[in-house]
C-alpha cells in the first residue's frame, strides 16, 4: 500500500516534534526514517499507525485519509522498540492475541489460528520457543516474536520503531537481513525508524533523514551519501571532516591540505567549508607536508588516521587500505602531504 | 560483607527480635489467652450472640461495599495518573494521599457536617426519608473515605512503570478498549491490585475512628466489630470483647500471611 504523509505538524506541550513533514511511500518499499534522537521520526511513524495524532496534516493509505480511523481498524502492524511483548501470554498467546480477538465472526477458529501461529514462528525461525513466556527468551527471540505477533493480523502496511536498536551486532546484522527478505518475499510496505546510517543504508530502498521536526532529504542510500544535500546530512551520514577554507580570487586553498582536484560552482564562491569524507582524502609520507600523523589504527582492511594540520585543532580524519598504510611504513609523529580527491561545499 | 563483630549482631538482632515480642506479640497472645480464658464453649457463646453476630455482618457488608468501590476508582485514579498527562495531576495525587494525613475522627465529622440533621444537606435528605449519618450509607462513606488511598497508591507506582506501550500494542493488533483492559492492563496488574485490595480490606475491616463518629453506636444495627469490642469492654464483658477482637487478629494474621505470598507472588513475576 502506498501511504502520504502530507504537512504534518505536531507539537508536544511547545515542543514542535514535526514542522510540516510531507512525505509518500510507495508501494512494497522498504524506507528507513533516519535520524539523531528528537528528529521526530519516531512521532511521524507512530502518527502513520494512529497511536498519536497530527495537529495538521493528513495521513493518506492508498490515497484514502486515515486520521478518522482508530488505530485498532487501520490495520498496521507496529513493532515496538522494547518490543511490549504480553508478558503474562506464552508466546503463542502473544501471536496469536491479534487473530484472536477478531469479532466472533471475522475471528478464525482455533484451529486454524494454532495453524497460522505455527506458520508465523516457522517464519521467524522460533517455533521451538512456543510454549515459552517472554521473560525465557533472548533479545533476539522478543524481536523475533515481536515480529510474528505484528505480522499475525497480516498487516497493509509494517512499521518498526527501532527494531534492532537493543540487539547485539551479530543478531542485529541477521535480523536486518531476514527484513530485507521479508519485504522483498511478501512485497509489504515497510517503514523503519533508525539512528544508525550504515543499518538505514544496508537494506532501506529509500532513506527520509531527519532532524528537529523536518525532512533533510530523501533519497537512495547510494545518492543520499555520495550527495548530500546540506552539511548535516553529510556529517550525519558518514564521516565528514569540515575542512576551514580561505578565498583568494575565486579560488579556495587551504594551508595544509591540497584543494585542487575539487570544483567550485560560482555561487559558492566564499563558503567557509568544505565537507571531505575521510576515505577521499590522499596521503603521502612527506618530509615538508604540513601535517603530522598523531595516531594509527589499522583493525582489519581498513586503516584510519589522525592527522593534526592546525596546532590544537580537531585532527583530519583519514581512511585508506590497511595494505596502502603499511606499504607507505607511516608511524605516529611522521610527516605527511594531505590532498582532498572530492568534497561537498554548502 | 559486614564487619560487625558477631556479638555485636546477635545482640542488635536479638534486641529486634524482644522489642517486636513485647510490643506486637505480647498484646497478640493476650487477646486469644483472654478470649479464650473461660473455655472454647464460652468463646463461641460469645461470638454467636445476636447483637456480636449484626456487628460482624455489618463488618463485612461494610468491607464489601467499601472495598469494590475503591477497587474500581482506585483503578480508574491510578490509570488516569500513571497513563495521561494532565494539568492538577500532582493536585490529583495529594488528593488521594489526604486520607493518609487526615485523622479518622475528622473524616467521620466531615460526613456528620454534611449529611447530619444540621448539616448541609441535613434538611433535603430529611425529605425523602434518605438516612446516611447513624445509618449503613454513612459507615460506608466514612469507611471509603478512610481506605481510598491503599488501591490507586498501590497500582499509580507500578503502572508509571509499566508505561503504555503494552495497551497501544493491543490496540494496534485490533483490540478493543475493554479487551486491551481485561486482557492486557489487568493481567500487568493483578498481583499489585490484589494487595492493594487486601490492605484496602483490612483497613476497612478495622477502621475506628472515623466509623465512631457516624455509626452512633446503636447495638445490633450501626456497631462495627471494632466499635462493638469497645462497647463489650466498657461494660467489663472481657470474653466477649476478646472473643470479637481475637476475629480481627485472625484477620490480620490472615492479611500478613496473604500479604508475603503475593510479595513473593510480584517479586517471581
Amino acid at each position: 500500500m502506498s501511504i502520504d504523509a502530507i504537512d504534518i505538524t505536531k507539537d508536544f506541550d511547545g515542543f514542535v516534534a514535526l514542522k510540516s513533514v510531507s512525505l509518500s511511500v510507495n508501494r512494497g518499499e522498504l524506507l528507513a526514517l533516519l535520524g539523531p534522537s528528537g528528529s521526530g521520526k519516531t512521532t511521524l511513524l507512530r502518527i502513520i499507525a494512529g497511536l498519536e495524532w497530527p495537529d495538521a496534516g493528513d495521513i493518506r493509505i492508498e490515497g484514502k485519509s486515515v486520521l478518522r480511523v482508530d488505530a485498532r481498524e487501520r490495520g498496521i502492524g507496529f513493532v515496538f522498540q522494547h518490543y511490549a511483548l504480553f508478558r503474562h501470554m506464552t508466546v503463542f498467546d502473544n501471536v496469536a492475541f491479534g487473530l484472536s480477538v477478531r469479532k466472533r465472526r471475522e475471528r478464525p477458529s482455533e484451529a486454524d489460528i494454532a495453524k497460522r501461529v505455527h506458520e508465523l514462528l516457522e517464519l521467524v525461525q522460533i517455533e521451538r520457543l512456543v510454549r515459552r513466556y517472554p521473560s525465557e527468551l533472548s533479545g533476539g527471540q522478543r524481536q523475533r516474536v515481536a515480529l510474528a505477533r505484528a505480522l499475525a493480523i497480516e498487516p497493509i502496511v509494517l512499521l518498526l520503531d527501532e527494531p534492532f536498536g537493543a540487539l547485539d551486532a551479530k543478531v542485529r546484522k541477521e535480523l536486518r537481513r531476514w527484513l530485507r527478505r521479508l519485504n522483498e518475499q511478501t512485497g509489504m510496505t515497510s517503514i523503519f525508524v533508525t539512528h544508525d546510517q550504515e543499518e538505514a543504508m544496508e537494506i532501506a530502498d529509500r532513506i527520509v533523514v531527519m532532524s528537529h521536526g523536518r525532512i533533510e532529504q530523501i533519497g537512495k542510500p547510494s545518492e543520499i551519501y555520495e550527495n548530500p544535500a546540506n552539511p548535516f546530512v553529510c556529517e550525519f551520514l558518514g564521516n565528514a571532516n569540515r575542512i576551514p577554507l580561505a578565498w583568494t580570487d575565486g579560488k579556495m586553498s587551504h594551508p595544509a591540505i591540497d584543494l585542487d582536484a575539487i570544483t567550485v560552482k560560482p555561487k559558492l564562491v566564499g563558503a567557509e567549508h568544505v565537507f571531505v569524507r575521510p576515505h577521499d582524502i590522499d596521503l603521502v609520507k612527506d618530509a615538508a607536508g604540513a601535517g603530522t600523523v598523531r595516531f594509527l589504527s589499522i583493525v582489519g582492511p581498513i586503516a584510519r588516521v589522525d592527522v593534526e594540520v592546525t596546532a590544537g585543532e580537531k585532527p583530519i580524519e583519514v581512511e585508506m587500505p590497511a595494505h596502502r598504510l603499511q606499504r607507505a611504513g607511516l608511524e605516529v609523529g611522521a610527516p605527511v602531504k594531505l590532498a582532498a580527491l572530492k568534497g561537498h561545499i554548502y | 560483607m559486614n564487619r560487625d563483630p558477631l556479638s555485636v549482631r546477635i545482640v542488635l538482632i536479638a534486641l529486634a527480635f524482644l522489642i517486636m515480642a513485647a510490643l506486637i506479640g505480647l498484646p497478640l497472645v493476650t487477646v486469644f489467652a483472654q478470649a479464650l480464658a473461660k473455655g472454647w464453649d464460652e468463646y463461641f457463646l460469645s461470638l454467636s450472640d445476636r447483637v456480636t453476630l449484626s456487628a460482624i455482618k455489618l463488618t463485612l457488608i461494610t468491607a464489601l461495599i467499601s472495598v469494590s468501590v475503591n477497587l474500581v476508582f482506585g483503578v480508574i485514579a491510578a490509570w488516569a495518573i500513571a497513563k495521561y498527562e494532565f494539568k492538577g495531576k500532582s493536585f490529583l495525587l495529594t488528593l488521594i494521599d489526604l486520607p493518609f494525613s487526615v485523622s479518622p475522627v475528622i473524616a467521620g465529622l466531615v460526613f456528620v457536617l454534611l449529611f447530619g440533621l444540621q448539616g448541609w444537606f441535613g434538611p433535603a435528605l430529611q425529605g425523602t426519608g434518605l438516612k446516611i449519618i447513624f445509618a449503613l450509607p454513612g459507615i460506608v462513606l466514612a469507611t471509603m473515605f478512610v481506605t481510598f488511598p491503599f488501591v490507586a497508591r498501590e497500582l499509580i507506582p507500578l503502572m508509571q512503570e509499566q508505561g503504555t506501550e503494552d495497551e497501544e500494542a493491543a490496540v494496534s493488533l485490533g483490540a478493543s478498549g475493554f479487551q486491551t483492559f481485561w486482557r492486557v492492563t489487568l493481567p500487568n496488574i493483578k498481583w499489585g491490585l490484589l494487595y492493594g485490595v487486601l490492605l484496602c480490606n483490612a483497613r476497612a475491616m478495622g477502621e475506628f475512628g472515623a466509623v465512631s463518629v457516624v455509626s452512633g453506636h446503636i447495638r445490633g444495627k450501626t456497631n462495627t466489630m471494632p466499635l462493638h469490642v469497645e462497647i463489650l469492654y466498657n461494660e467489663y464483658n472481657f470474653t466477649a470483647a476478646f472473643a470479637v477482637a481475637s476475629l480481627l487478629a485472625l484477620l490480620a494474621f490472615v492479611t500478613l500471611t496473604a500479604q508475603s505470598l503475593l510479595e513473593w507472588k510480584k517479586a517471581h513475576a
